[in-house]
């Protein structure tokens, strides 16, 4: 893991002291120049809990996105749990026999084509996180020499938003080709977690995309460096979540059915 | 001194909750026995299915305690 820098946002003093008339009788107050040495107030994990700097606001973004996802973890997981029970479950028909009416839905191969596109994606949201919290170029951004972060995260999400939209389009051939096939969401039960499982996914994917979106619009807008790197770090672990989510969902479809 | 009894008593009581929960889990009352009707109904269910359900159990609620597990592990580490 690359080490993570995010540079303390400065505290800029916007009032003149109160006896201080401007005309420079008095000299300011507040010497602390932040340097080492200076007393307790410069280490951040001395400062009380919410007031700890850029870290802090960080890992509390991510402390939210990885329980959203434990709910979204647990929403797949409850469909898979009915995907086995239904599977090996049947009825009985008028002459006492058991009967199980599960048939296998062919997987089109498309979805192969598919995976590797957000294999893909998530590497190149990846770089787009790692290139964020690149120290020289951080340093470099939060001086305002450059802004060579932001600009290769954007390069870096693009190419991901158009994967996205890729993977996505090709879920619709993919529905496509079922349905020119007659396999519809009430053919069979079979088809029926197909479609469930893979439209349920593609909700998440798209939710995804939004936030790709709001990534891109944060990284042109927002002029704290240390919230792009939320916006852009935040979005990524939704995406490498959704993305193995993905490859669990399509190894059991394409061998567990 | 101080510390040490005090190291002493935590561990005592991690003891005694280990071994609560191990007696729990081996009572009787543990095991679902369940009602006549339960009783028909299972019994009426073929084998195959019974081990989906069971398997559909396990994934549940080992994706649950997981889950449970990866989350206090989180708030430790970020407190």
């Amino acid at each position: 893991m690359p080490p993570i820098v995010t540079p303390p946002e400065i505290e800029r003093r916007h009032k003149v002291h109160e006896s201080d008339n401007g005309s420079g009788r008095r000299p300011p107050t507040d010497k602390r120049t932040g340097g080492n040495g200076e007393g307790d107030s410069d280490n951040w994990n001395d400062r009380p809990q919410g007031r700890r700097g850029p870290r802090e606001r960080l890992s509390q973004v991510r402390m939210g996105v990885f329980f959203g996802l434990f709910a979204v973890l647990m929403f797949f997981i409850a469909i898979v749990s009915a995907f086995f029970v239904t599977r090996a479950s049947g009825h009985f028909d008028a002459y006492s026999k058991y009967v199980n009416e599960w048939l296998p839905t062919t997987i089109p191969s498309i979805l192969w084509l598919n995976t590797a596109v957000l294999i893909l994606s998530s590497a190149s949201a990846e770089m787009a996180r790692r290139s964020m919290f690149r120290e020289e170029d951080v340093m470099d951004e939060w001086i305002g020499l450059s802004r060579r972060t932001s600009q290769r995260a954007t390069a870096w999400l693009t190419l991901t938003l158009a994967l996205g939209a890729l993977f996505l389009a090709g879920q619709w051939v993919a529905w496509d080709q079922l349905a020119a096939q007659h396999v519809f969401f009430k053919s069979n039960p079979s088809s029926h977690f197909f479609y469930l499982i893979t439209v349920a996914h593609a909700v998440h994917l798209f939710v995804g995309v939004g936030a790709l979106i709001a990534a891109l619009i944060g990284l042109r807008r927002s002029h704290q460096i240390a919230s792009r790197q939320i916006f852009v770090d935040a979005t990524v672990w939704y995406w490498h979540a959704m993305g193995l989510l993905w490859l669990f969902l399509f190894a059991l479809l394409e061998f567990g059915q | 001194m101080k510390r040490q009894s005090q190291n002493l008593r935590v561990s005592l009581l991690r003891w005694a909750w280990l071994g609560s929960l191990l007696l729990l889990g081996i009572a009787a009352q543990s095991f679902g026995q369940g009602c006549s009707q339960c009783l028909d109904n299972t019994r009426a269910t073929p084998p195959a299915v019974q081990a989906a359900y069971r398997k559909a159990i396990y994934l549940l609620g080992g994706t649950g305690a997981a889950l449970f597990v990866a989350g206090t592990l989180l708030i430790r580490r970020e407190r």
